[in-house]
């Protein structure tokens, strides 16, 4: 060991030893250590929006929704076949196309089942974001989705497969806009926000924005809690009948995912809603309260596979479709939502993230990636469209051909043949909650295992909580 | 009224053979496209590879294609049944 070593080792260790000493002997009220608990108690999330509330005194806008991660589909798995049934032979497509509103006249027809989800132009995302999102949902031959704004014309001429939200803003909601769509989507609420109300400050919204959604200068935009017109569910009815014989498209429904949920979608049904959007707790926004976020809502997981199981007692699979939306990023999590009965996801975060992918290089360290994506962005101007087309469009490749992988492995020639039984779940009470095989035990002792839980003394205050 | 019916009817089986001809077209296609995908990764090389990609997503768009064919023709006979059930009456 060099002499500076020993001179290094013996200084850290000198100063080790005296902040070691301080911590033991200082009062815990003047110890840093007090921040080590503190820290346990309070997640450092929490702390920097407590001070960051303390600063502002107004709600927080944070963005890509809750980095709680409430549903976890890291406990359901697929299960691969060998010779008790055999896996799809190597030369055998996997059909990924889907049919949108199959009853609509128009139905929407996907190449794959992913599409992206609202997020629109202004309230959230450069206009250069949003052609680059266009123009990959239509190289990969999905489709894109306005979110609540009005209708930006070079959206509408790169997006092949456009759906329009006929939002609570009011900005899309006239004959002569929804008539230009593929599909609409009735907007009253999003899993990042429940249905409250939002409003972008006048001070936010530029030229471009202002003519898009048919603002005044120094107007705000503002999204009501209620659609405009409707506060009965005739009204609804009424609303979706109307769209229906004027468009032709699918009309679905799109709402914040709640315990309601089943009472939700009977009106729904009741409209004759062509697809239902279901978006989960977990569902992204460019920036939202995070209270709204964080604990209001209900998790994907369990959204999709109560609706699926819902339409099924309606009799209503095959005829409404159903889209899975919230904090669905990996291939993995979409197939997963699928199996549980949604014909199709939409994605939001992930399609940012992949838009950008090394172009986060541009901003970082020095500012957060979705910079160069979000309107108020200050370096919008450095994404390169052409470049976030290529990233989206691999990247969709890519979980596509991942899901195949898994459609092979199960033995399924389509990904939407792929259900419960392909999977099996690693929590008894998921097991349960979402009607899929428990992993622990064999097929055939399913019931015997369960009907021994019930008895264990361990776990019935548990399982007979309600 | 009944002849203008028939040739209806002939009008739409010939649409249905056709719709049957693309979806066939269409399926070939697609397997083409995709054998192209593994043919054309094996090479590991950069471009080759986005070329692969384009054709995998072209071999999903053409089954797309196919999907649409089969139930348009599904479609057609419906219209053709419902056509054959009033000539009936």
């Amino acid at each position: 060991m060099g002499i500076l070593a020993r001179i290094l080792r013996g200084a850290i260790n000198e100063v080790a030893d005296d902040a070691i000493r301080t911590m033991i002997r200082d009062q815990y009220t003047e110890n840093l250590y007090e921040m080590v608990p503190v820290i346990k108690k309070v997640s450092p999330v929490e702390l920097l929006e407590t001070a960051m509330r303390s600063a502002r005194g107004t709600p927080l806008s944070r963005p890509l929704g809750s980095h709680i991660r409430f549903s976890p589909w890291e406990k359901l798995l697929f299960n691969p076949v060998h010779l008790f049934r055999f896996p799809t032979p190597d030369d055998v497509g996997i059909n990924t196309s889907v049919r949108i509103g199959p009853k609509a006249r128009r139905p929407l027809n996907i190449s794959i089942p992913i599409m992206i989800t609202g997020m629109s132009f202004g309230g959230a995302l450069s206009k250069s974001a949003k052609i680059a999102l266009a123009r990959a949902a239509t190289l990969a031959g999905t489709a894109t989705n306005t979110g609540e704004a009005g209708l930006l014309e070079e959206e509408r001429e790169a997006a092949h497969l456009l759906i329009g939200q006929y939002n609570r803003g009011g900005w899309l909601n006239s004959r002569d806009k929804y008539t230009r769509l593929d599909a609409v989507e009735i907007q009253l609420g999003q899993g990042a926000q429940g249905s409250s109300p939002q409003r972008t400050s006048a001070k936010n919204i530029g030229r471009e924005f202002r003519e898009v959604f048919e603002l005044a200068e120094g107007q705000d935009a503002i999204i009501h809690s209620r659609l405009d017109g409707v506060n009965t569910k005739d009204d609804f009815i009424r609303l979706v009948k109307r769209l229906k014989e004027e468009t032709g498209v699918p009309v679905g429904l799109k709402i914040a995912a709640t315990h309601f949920l089943e009472k939700e979608l009977q009106i729904a049904l009741e409209a004759d809603c062509d697809f239902v959007t279901v978006d989960g707790a977990e569902g992204g926004t460019h920036g939202g309260a995070p209270t709204l976020q964080d604990d209001v809502g209900l998790p994907t997981i369990y959204a999709v596979s109560r609706a699926a199981r819902f339409l099924a007692e309606k009799g209503a699979v095959g005829e409404v479709s159903l889209i899975a939306a919230g904090g669905l990023i990996t291939p993995g999590q979409m197939l997963k939502a699928m199996a549980l009965g949604a014909d199709a996801v939409y994605i939001g975060t992930a399609a940012v993230m992949a838009m950008l992918g090394d172009q986060i290089t541009r901003a970082v360290p020095f500012e957060p990636p979705t910079d160069l994506v979000v309107y108020t962005g200050k370096m919008t101007d450095h994404l390169d469209i052409d470049r976030s087309v290529q990233n989206l469009f691999y990247y969709l490749n890519a979980c596509v051909r991942e899901m195949e992988l898994v459609a092979a492995t199960v033995g399924k020639v389509s990904l939407g043949d792929i259900d419960k039984n392909d999977l099996v779940a690693l929590d008894p009470f998921m097991a349960k909650a979402l009607n899929v095989e428990l992993g622990f035990v064999s097929p055939d002792n399913q019931d015997a295992f369960f009907a021994e839980l019930e008895k264990s003394d361990v776990l019935r205050p548990v399982l007979t909580v309600h | 009224m009944l002849e203008n019916l028939a040739d209806f009817s002939q009008t739409l089986s010939a649409f249905r053979s056709d719709l049957n001809r693309i979806q066939t077209v269409a399926g070939s296609l697609s397997q083409v496209d995709r054998q192209h995908y593994n043919d054309l990764t094996k090479y590991d090389d950069e471009k080759l590879t986005s070329i692969a990609v384009a054709e995998q997503s072209s071999a999903r768009q053409l089954g797309e294609i196919k999907q649409i064919c089969i139930a348009m023709a599904q479609k057609i006979e419906e219209i053709q049944q419902v056509i054959v059930r009033n000539q009936g009456v």
